[in-house]
């Protein structure tokens, strides 16, 4: 191939499209790392961030904060068996009291983690499976079915939307109606 | 000189010396036998409860908290008072005592409840200074997630991760918080089943959170890493008591019971068989088939001899 043949096919419409897919591609990781869509537009009233969102990603692609094994070790195995992707993690607290200054345990939070799984099978599947969401739940609409969990004081939601498992968990259930409103605003705007 | 050797006098010597050997032989067969006489010394674990303890809103009673710390202790050990039963389990004054806690949780809250640790603490300072204890986990912000406030200063409990505690032993490949400062080791693990390879998170999975983080991962899939890890020298020479907090704990993974106690022992592995036997306790009463002995613990009692699970060789005392 003469150097006349290269330049010509390096100036292509379809070298250029190929670029534009490229660019496009790096934005979009770099986006989806840095700057993540299922970040909540909302929170609830009186919740701050406890701390900068967390990502979690695979041994094959880590993400900004590690891998999911960094994020909850050996619990970690039964995601990975449902195509885990990645998982954004986020913790609200209630703005500070005296009691949680005392102890931190006093401290009301809300966590949440959104799973990004490959696929809707995948969330499927993993949403049926007891090893994560285990049987003796409650359901409810938020949109769309959600299993609950009363654990006193704990209270948990988990739902499925496209190929997102999220899971919701509220460290003190006398907010249990904010925790299901915020959850029917993740699943509008997710 | 020279000196020359009679057949009588090689003769005499030669009786005496077999007389000697047969004394020898004799005092060995005796001791033996009265070895064998002796009641084997069993493996002691403790499961201690109190209702009173905790409440079904996961909030501790400090007192009572305290309380079933210490008579545990004392029941472990057999000794009068706490100083007694720290110097029992091989604590001296110019110990520094890393406490390993295990802050690693997601979807319910298990991290070690703050009462017993202080119990925990004030029990310890019976012996040592408090700036001689030092709580640690991986790293800062998992102690600070489980409540713990971070200092290195020179007064009152220390508490900090892996990540500030001066990089990681070459040879162990163990944090230096206890290769290098600790002289002595607590293992303070949570009661959790976790239903996977490992069936349950207690006292010799805690100690991943000892290892470099590139090593951690290494231990899923293979168990018998996980027992080598606690076979390492620091891990194993040092721990002088296996704690676990059961005030709550999980019977089946994210399913949490208020089992109101706390398990103790000197043998991590006897340690481990009796909190599993607390779990497949509640987990018959749920008709839910019991959880099979992890093979971690297997190859922990059988090829790296950290202790036994063996029924005939342990004791377990409920208070």
């Amino acid at each position: 191939m003469t150097n006349e043949r290269l330049t010509k096919k390096k100036c292509g419409p379809a070298y250029f499209l190929c670029r534009c897919l490229l660019m496009l591609s790096f934005l979009t990781t770099f986006s989806q790392n840095e700057n993540n869509p299922f970040i909540p537009g909302k929170i609830p009233d009186g919740f701050v961030y406890a701390q900068t969102p967390e990502y979690y990603g695979t041994y094959r692609h880590p993400q900004k904060n590690g891998t999911i094994y960094d994020y909850i070790d050996g619990g970690g195995e039964v995601y990975i068996k449902h195509g885990f992707h990645s998982v954004t993690h986020i913790i609200l607290k209630k703005e500070t009291t005296t009691t949680a200054q005392e102890n931190p345990k006093n401290q009301d939070t809300i966590t949440l983690d959104i799973y990004q799984l490959g696929s809707a099978e995948n969330a499927k599947a993993a949403y049926a499976d007891e090893a994560i969401c285990p049987p003796g739940f409650s359901e409810k609409n938020i949109g769309a079915a959600c299993k609950t969990y009363h654990y006193e004081p704990d209270y948990l939601i988990y739902f499925i939307k496209g190929k997102y498992l999220i899971y919701l968990g509220l460290s003190n259930d006398t907010l249990t109606e904010t925790l299901t409103q915020f959850a029917e605003e993740i699943y509008k705007t997710l | 000189m020279s000196r020359k050797l009679t057949r009588r006098a090689f003769i005499k010597s030669g009786t005496q010396t077999i007389a000697a050997l047969g004394a020898a032989v004799g005092t060995f067969s005796l001791l033996k036998g009265a070895l064998a006489g002796a009641a084997p010394v069993k493996s002691r674990v403790i499961l201690a409860q109190d209702p009173k303890a905790i409440n079904q809103r996961n909030q501790c009673n400090q007192e009572e908290v305290a309380a079933l710390f210490n008579k545990t202790l004392l029941a472990l050990t057999g000794a009068a008072d706490s100083a007694h039963a720290w110097a029992a389990l091989g604590l001296v004054p110019n110990d520094v005592v890393a406490v390993k806690v295990n802050c690693n949780t997601w979807t319910l809250d298990l991290r070690p409840h703050q009462e017993l640790v202080q119990a925990l603490c004030r029990s310890l300072n019976s012996v040592i200074a408090l700036n001689q204890i030092i709580i640690y986990e991986r790293s800062n912000s998992d102690l600070e997630e489980g409540g713990f406030k971070i200092n290195k200063t020179g007064t009152g409990v220390r508490c900090f991760g892996n990540d500030d505690g001066g990089g990681y032993h070459p040879q162990e490949k163990l944090t230096r918080i206890i290769t290098d400062t600790a002289s002595k080791i607590i293992n303070l693990a949570s009661l959790k089943c976790v239903e996977s390879d490992f069936g349950v998170s207690l006292f010799l999975k805690n100690h991943i959170g000892s290892l470099m983080n590139k090593d951690m991962s290494k231990c899923h899939g293979d168990p018998d890493f996980l027992a080598e890890v606690n076979a390492r020298p620091s891990i194993k020479n040092k721990t002088i008591l296996n704690l676990c907090d059961g005030l709550r704990g999980t019977y089946r993974r994210g399913v949490p019971w208020y089992w109101a106690g706390i398990i103790m022992g000197k043998d991590p592995v006897t340690s481990e068989y009796a909190a599993i036997q607390v779990i497949n306790e509640k987990r018959r009463m749920e008709n839910l088939p019991i959880l099979e002995i992890p093979d971690h613990l297997r190859i922990a009692e059988k090829k790296y001899q950290l202790g036994t699970w063996n029924p005939s060789k342990i004791e377990i005392l409920k208070i």
